[in-house]
């Protein structure tokens, strides 16, 4: 197991060093930020200057090397647009992101498992049929529309929650289902049909067999071995769930880094950018290795060499 | 929105509005406001000029309730949504209008860029209250501060004060941006406790509008504070004092109750940063803000049917034209009956009507606008005649046309994209052949400074409200420039660089007269700048450089 962790750890440094690079050489290709800083009458000498002193007049490459070298020690730079750490500015915006992702996740497998348990059961009914055309609305409608929808039935006429904003539970009732509602129909989908694929196989017509009822056998039986997929498929929706939070976030006008990071990249904010990049890089594989060592816990099969 | 760049927080501040300023009144007490300055006219420049806010705090001292002897306290808390947020407080790292807007609150500059009732510029004194040119001199102006300010910290605002802010933008190093509107500062001295004596390097005309962009910041704070925590934690003689920030979320401030014009009417005011134009109406709706800041077009006709909002409208000092490139002497474009060609082409009026919904005032053959020192009324768009662009092309010898491209942002100005194509539509009626091309706004801008958007790009241009500014970007070698006429700079120069009221004015026609007779651009329109706001509130105004000061407003409960 030792040996597994070292292995993964190995791997995600140069994971992430890759990431650093490409980041770090598509940002410097497409834009310069001194000319978004600057105001429209100013003259290309303070351009210059400005540029210099941002260090973006060297070589690409060099300008890796200098960047390097600070992360090594721990710096991340400095935002061009408000002078502070770059990495302290992403990190302030975790807890908020992590807050609504968690609550997204949660509304995520609130709302797919009993659909994704009712369509296998009842499969080929009605309930399926209702099932079915959830997750296909959930998978289909845009969460920009779907955002501003919920705000103007449940803020604006309703008036049960607020319609932008943090700082309550509230808060985060309307974009949490925004979030997850893309991931919500995905999982339901996938749980249905990875469970239909159990409930066909012979040691549940076994168990079926012994007499065992019904609720035993779907949720005791199938749902632990119909769950593995959908495990792996959680953990990859986490990534989706940081992806899908950059329009949440603007939509709702929610502090999270996902805003933060969107402005960053209209302003060209390199440093900001690369630290957001890098910090959900990181929280990505560390959620890929949980999710592998979650496989040994459910299925005894599965080993770590 | 009708785009999904909503990473442009700028564009969420370019306006759109409404077409009463055409009649281009009283230019002249602009006129009249800006001859205070050369020193020519020596005349009280406080007496000619009228102040919004001077004739509120007037008003407000000679109410009843004043006279009584009762304190008319702050009352109320009101709510301004904005598309973006602060950037920084530290005002000589930022130039955005959003974090200006949140920066009048509790800095106050030199000298205030006021709007008179028709939407016409002018100066107001801010903590100077005069500026003249020195008699017989060029270079050199005296600056009178105004007595009896302290600073939030009850540091007093002095002549020392005002040079350490100008010399900290001028010297402090090149992260501080706003070095732009001090550049043409040679030295600052002080002359006593309330006067400065300020050289520039070259007769400049600009000095007063360059001075309502230096943000008067304490000394003793400033420079015992440590650039992080400075940037967070502000310290200004404003209306109202500094109380939290917390970034993307909500930055609040608080009655100045020792502020030297009176405390203002608001206890608090909180500023909302929140990017996405139906979120923002929908604030609007529930009352959970007050002001919105910026209205898309698209949801004007929703919130006029809000009860209890209230939709306004008015002129935006940002023009949209299509500048023509002759720097490559072999392209049709460097012949100007082929420019001239392409304005008798474009059908604005139907653009105005069609794309941006009547939400835009046609330009008058110029790029500047009534808004602007030195418009000049002997202009006239040109006219809609496609018969004529097709003979003026032919005549230059392209009867059969040519091919094109325009290059555009998209989604940074209202309607930028969708007012690009109808350019290229309707001048493939004549011929020529007009691929529009659409550019991020970085790319945009940077491809712009590397003169490499030629031959035509759009421009949302809009700056200070001088003629001599606004005009920058038709200059040779500009940094935005895609043109360069000797005969224009010949008029455009000494523009910048005459003292002489009555003789820039002439100059700046000048320089009108020869963007329009050699069509530098496809003149389109003005925008408007289109607010909304709580029935519950008065004395909201956006001005046409989409500021607003917030001392005036009340709430009501």
């Amino acid at each position: 197991l030792v040996r597994f962790l070292l292995r993964r750890a190995l791997q995600s440094i140069f994971v992430l060093i890759g990431v650093s690079v490409l980041v770090f050489v598509l940002m410097r290709l497409t834009g310069d930020p001194t000319f978004l800083l600057l105001p429209p009458d100013a003259s290309r000498e303070q351009v210059d200057d400005l540029r210099a002193h941002l260090g973006l007049d060297e070589p690409i490459p060099i300008q890796y090397l200098h960047y390097l070298k600070n992360v090594l020690r721990g710096d991340f730079g400095d935002s061009f647009r408000t002078g502070q750490p770059a990495m302290q500015l992403v990190l302030d915006r975790v807890p908020a992101t992590l807050a609504l992702a968690g609550v997204a996740l949660l509304i995520t497998l609130v709302i797919s498992f009993p659909i994704g348990i009712a369509s296998a059961r009842y499969r080929n009914t009605w309930i399926d049929d209702i099932g079915r055309v959830i997750s296909l609305i959930g998978q289909a409608v845009p969460s920009f529309w779907l955002g501003i929808m919920l705000i103007l039935l449940f803020a604006v006429r309703l008036q049960w929650l607020p319609p932008f904003g943090a700082g309550s539970p509230k808060h985060l009732i309307l974009p949490g289902i925004t979030l997850g509602a893309y991931s919500a129909a995905i999982l339901s989908r996938l749980l249905r049909s990875s469970l239909l694929e159990v409930l066909g196989s012979d040691y549940i017509r076994t168990a079926r067999a012994k007499g065992i009822d019904e609720r035993s056998v779907l949720f005791r039986h199938a749902l632990r071995n119909a769950s593995l997929p959908v495990v792996t498929m959680i953990g990859l929706q986490i990534g989706v769930l940081f992806g899908g939070s950059v329009i949440t976030e603007y939509v709702f006008a929610y502090p999270g880094m996902g805003r933060l990071v969107l402005q960053a990249i209209g302003n060209r904010d390199f440093a900001v950018v690369q630290a957001f990049v890098i910090l959900v890089t990181m929280m990505i594989l560390a959620v890929n290795i949980l999710v592998d060592l979650l496989y040994v816990l459910l299925d005894p099969r599965v080993e770590i060499h | 929105m009708a785009q999904f760049e909503w990473w442009n927080d700028e564009r969420l501040l370019e306006g759109v509005h409404d077409r009463f300023i055409q009649e281009g009144f009283g230019r002249r007490s602009f006129l009249k406001y800006v001859a205070g300055f050369g020193g020519a006219a020596a005349a009280s420049v406080a007496a000619l000029k009228f102040d919004l806010n001077d004739a509120l705090a007037a008003l407000q001292e000679s109410s009843p309730a004043a006279e009584e002897g009762v304190t008319n306290s702050p009352a109320g808390e009101l709510v301004v949504a904005q598309g973006a947020d602060a950037e920084t407080l530290d005002p000589a790292r930022t130039t955005t209008r959003s974090t200006w807007n949140i920066f009048c609150s509790f800095y106050e500059t030199l000298v205030k860029v006021t709007f008179t009732d028709e939407g016409v510029a002018e100066f107001s004194p801010g903590l100077a209250t005069s500026w003249q040119i020195n008699e017989g001199s060029e270079t050199v102006w005296t600056v009178t501060l105004r007595e009896g300010v302290s600073f939030h910290n009850g540091e007093v605002f002095n002549a020392e004060a005002a040079k350490f802010t100008i010399e900290r933008m001028l010297l402090g190093g090149d992260e501080f941006i706003t070095r732009t509107y001090v550049r043409y500062i040679e030295s600052v001295e002080i002359v006593d406790d309330y006067t400065l004596s300020v050289t520039t390097i070259q007769p400049y005309p600009l000095l007063p509008l360059d001075m309502t962009g230096v943000f008067i910041v304490a000394p003793e704070y400033t420079a015992a504070t440590d650039p992080e925590t400075f940037a967070t934690s502000p310290v200004g003689t404003g209306a109202f004092k500094f109380v939290e920030w917390v970034r993307d979320d909500h930055l609040t401030v608080e009655a100045n109750l020792d502020y030297w014009g009176g405390p203002p009417k608001l206890q608090t005011i909180r500023f909302l940063p929140i990017p996405e134009g139906s979120t923002r109406a929908a604030g609007l709706a529930t009352g959970d803000i007050d002001v919105s800041t910026v209205v898309s077009i698209p949801d004007v006709a929703t919130l006029s049917d809000t009860p209890g909002v209230v939709v306004e409208n008015g002129p935006s000092q940002r023009t949209v034209f299509m500048q023509l490139s002759n720097l490559d002497p072999e392209h049709p474009l460097a012949n100007q009956s082929v420019r001239q060609a392409l304005n008798y082409a474009v059908n604005t009026e139907a653009i105005i009507e069609s794309v941006m919904q009547g939400y835009a005032t046609i330009l008058q053959g110029q790029s500047i606008t009534p808004q602007y020192f030195g418009f000049n009324p002997d202009l006239a768009p040109y006219p809609y005649d496609p018969d004529q662009a097709r003979a003026l092309l032919a005549e230059a010898g392209y009867a059969d046309g040519f091919d094109l491209t325009l290059y555009t942002p998209r989604g940074r100005y209202v309607f930028d994209y969708e007012t690009s194509q109808a350019v290229g539509g309707l001048l493939s009626e004549v011929g020529v052949n007009v691929t529009v091309e659409p550019l991020e706004w970085a790319v945009f801008i940077e491809r712009l400074a590397n003169n490499d958007l030629a031959p035509m790009a759009y421009f949302g241009w809009s700056t200070y409200n001088d003629g001599a500014r606004m005009m920058e970007v038709f200059s040779c070698g500009a940094l935005y420039s895609l043109v360069c006429l000797e005969e224009f700079d010949e008029v455009y120069l000494p523009s910048r660089a005459t003292l002489d009221i009555a003789e820039r004015e002439r100059l700046i026609h000048a320089t009108t007269q020869v963007q329009h007779d050699q069509a530098m651009a496809i003149f389109l329109y003005q925008l408007n700048n289109i607010y909304s706001f709580n029935e519950r509130v008065t004395g909201f105004r956006l001005l046409p450089n989409e500021s607003f000061f917030l001392e005036g407003v009340s709430v009501a409960d």
